[in-house]
């Protein structure tokens, strides 16, 4: 039998009459990226901070490679890596010495702590910014430390608390590659994130959360076939054209279209290949078009299809 | 699993304990309290307190009641130099509190909760980074009860025993203002509440005037306040350089304080997560 990374039953957590995780149920296979999807308020960091000791479930279990967050807490904290949403460093100190005290904490003596120390910063790029206070570090290089920390021990297990909300792309792509980078050698992740895309790209398995439950979970192809796919729209020159060109797009790809505007067709498109059929077709009836684009599924329409409402509205809740 | 560069050991086959030794537990406050003294070391400020009061209190209370209680500043200062220590001290003890909650506040005390150290070293190193603030007092009240003309006849020895005993007692109360700190909403919060408890206290005690000229029934609120006790062991290590019955009521009072509040501290700590 096969010992899971995380394997949690039944995971609650209330904040007086607010459920925050409401019965969560997750198995996370050792190796993998496994991406807890959701938006603001849905009980991503409350339930990352159950698996990592830092809050006690009101109801369920949670096991970290087997061991009880709750009665092992100590052992599952030897096997694991914080890095929360807000940045877990301390702002007075320097880099260095940020890494040093959490590596002397961890039992390295001093000297392997600054050894240990100097090489983290190396591989992540901060060796010239070491020794300036945090204050003047940019929201991504604490990010790059905030990780450094959790490094320091090598745990097996690495919890990130959505590692890129807040970076500029270049910032979050050097994550996404040092993300990648730890799983091949050998650590297991769980990310938050609000991303579709992000999940999309890192993980191998995804879980979307809602209010607290989770509401879908499989590989990331599997969860975009469940929710349709992306979304072909059509621009059509002229008005006296869209019946017709409605009827070949219907007829081409199979499916419905919409009329979201009078002269735009939209139709959710399942296979990229057959668009070129499509395209071939529409210009043999002489139709011309104004454009001709592709829509990825958003988060928000991910919730809509999944839990069949939007996106609670930014700033009524707090996660 | 074929990956020739793995350096991270399975979680699997990991040889843990889910206990925390004795050692460990001071190895992490340690560490704990040497970064307290690197924050003390960036941020020269948070000193100012330990640094001004016993300056101030010790040139504006000797001068204000020496000649009316004492006769003069001379024979006042055996009497006050170990109020104003005890008093200054204390003061120096909610601070503590209050910086706590403040250090809490940071993103910092999460990643010491999800690490696998000793739960009480956060605590116990900011505490003890704090004894440094407590030496800073009680050195400059000393100093400037020599200046100002205290020649003590306990000697070193009594000079040196009563700071360690003052700088003990503080650390052991600051767990009191700590666990304000800890359940606190806001720092200022902290301040409010320690002061209400701290004034009478430190005032209400035998720090600047003889208890028989006070009403009888606050003589014996006097005689019970454990601050009295403590000011009257410094009196006999310092003027007398004697170890007294207050000195051991002091320590077991100290004690007592610790075995309370040691426990519901780091549980509240925990709990405020």
């Amino acid at each position: 039998m096969t010992v899971y990374a995380i394997e949690a039953q039944g995971l609650t957590k209330k904040f007086g009459d607010n459920i925050a995780v409401d019965a969560v149920d997750l198995k996370v296979p050792a190796g993998v990226i496994y991406g807890v999807l959701g938006p603001n308020g849905a009980g991503k960091t409350t339930t990352i901070n159950m698996l990592a000791t830092l809050l006690k479930p009101d109801a369920g279990t949670a096991k970290i490679f087997g061991h009880d967050v709750v009665h092992e807490s100590q052992i599952v904290r030897q096997l694991i890596g914080v890095t929360g949403q807000y940045a877990s460093v301390d702002e007075k100190l320097s880099a260095i010495e940020n890494l040093i005290i959490f590596g002397r904490l961890l039992g390295l003596s001093s000297q392997q702590a600054r050894q240990k120390a100097e090489e983290l910063l190396e591989e992540f790029g901060l060796t010239d910014a070491s020794k300036r206070p945090l204050e003047k570090f940019s929201g991504g290089m604490r990010r790059r430390l905030d990780l450094a920390a959790s490094l320091i021990a090598q745990p097996p297990l690495i919890f990130l608390d959505e590692p890129t909300t807040g970076l500029d792309p270049r910032t979050r792509n050097q994550m996404w590659r040092t993300i990648r980078r730890l799983v091949k050698d050998g650590s297991t992740i769980l990310l938050t994130t609000q991303y579709l895309e992000e999940a999309d790209q890192l993980a191998d398995y995804i879980a979307v959360i809602d209010k607290g439950h989770v509401v879908a979970e499989g590989t990331p192809n599997e969860l975009k076939r469940s929710i349709g796919v992306a979304t072909l729209e059509v621009g059509v020159s002229d008005e006296k054209f869209v019946a017709k060109a409605t009827q070949i797009v219907e007829k081409v790809l199979g499916v419905k279209t919409q009329n979201p505007a009078p002269q735009i067709i939209t139709a959710p498109m399942a296979h990229p290949d057959i668009v070129t059929d499509l395209l071939i077709a529409l210009r043999e009836q002489g139709i011309k078009l104004d454009e001709v684009s592709v829509q990825k599924p958003t988060l928000d329409e991910v919730f809509f299809a999944l839990t069949g409402k939007a996106t609670p509205k930014k700033g009524n809740e707090n996660d | 699993m074929t990956s020739t560069t793995a350096v991270i050991i399975p979680g699997e086959q990991r040889i843990l304990k889910n206990h925390t030794s004795f050692s460990q537990t001071l190895r992490n406050s340690l560490t704990m309290a040497h970064r307290g003294l690197i924050r003390v070391r960036r941020n020269p400020e948070q000193l100012f307190d330990v640094v001004l009061q016993p300056i101030l209190f010790t040139l504006m209370f000797t001068y204000l009641f020496g000649g009316a209680i004492a006769g003069g500043v001379a024979a006042y200062l055996p009497i006050i130099i170990p109020g104003i220590l005890a008093q200054t001290i204390i003061t120096a003890s909610v601070v503590t509190g209050v910086q706590l909650r403040e250090d809490m506040d940071k993103g910092v005390f999460n990643r010491f909760k999800s690490m696998p150290i000793a739960r009480i070293a956060p605590l116990a190193g900011a505490l003890m980074a704090d004894t440094v603030r407590y030496l800073i007092a009680t050195v400059l009240t000393f100093t400037m009860g020599f200046i100002m003309g205290l020649r003590p006849e306990g000697g070193a020895f009594g000079v040196i025993a009563a700071s360690l005993l003052v700088i003990a007692f503080a650390w052991c109360i600051s767990w009191i203002f700590a666990l304000f700190g800890v359940i606190a909403k806001s720092a200022s919060g902290v301040q409010g509440i320690s002061m209400i408890i701290l004034f009478p206290l430190t005032f209400l005690s035998n720090a600047f005037v003889p208890v028989s000229t006070l009403p009888h029934w606050l003589q014996s609120f006097v005689n019970a306040n454990p601050v009295s006790h403590l000011i009257t062991a410094i009196r006999d290590l310092v003027n007398h350089g004697v170890i007294g019955h207050d000195f051991w009521l002091t320590i077991a009072g100290a004690l007592v304080i610790l075995a309370i509040f040691v426990p519901l501290t780091v549980r509240a700590y925990m709990r405020k997560a």
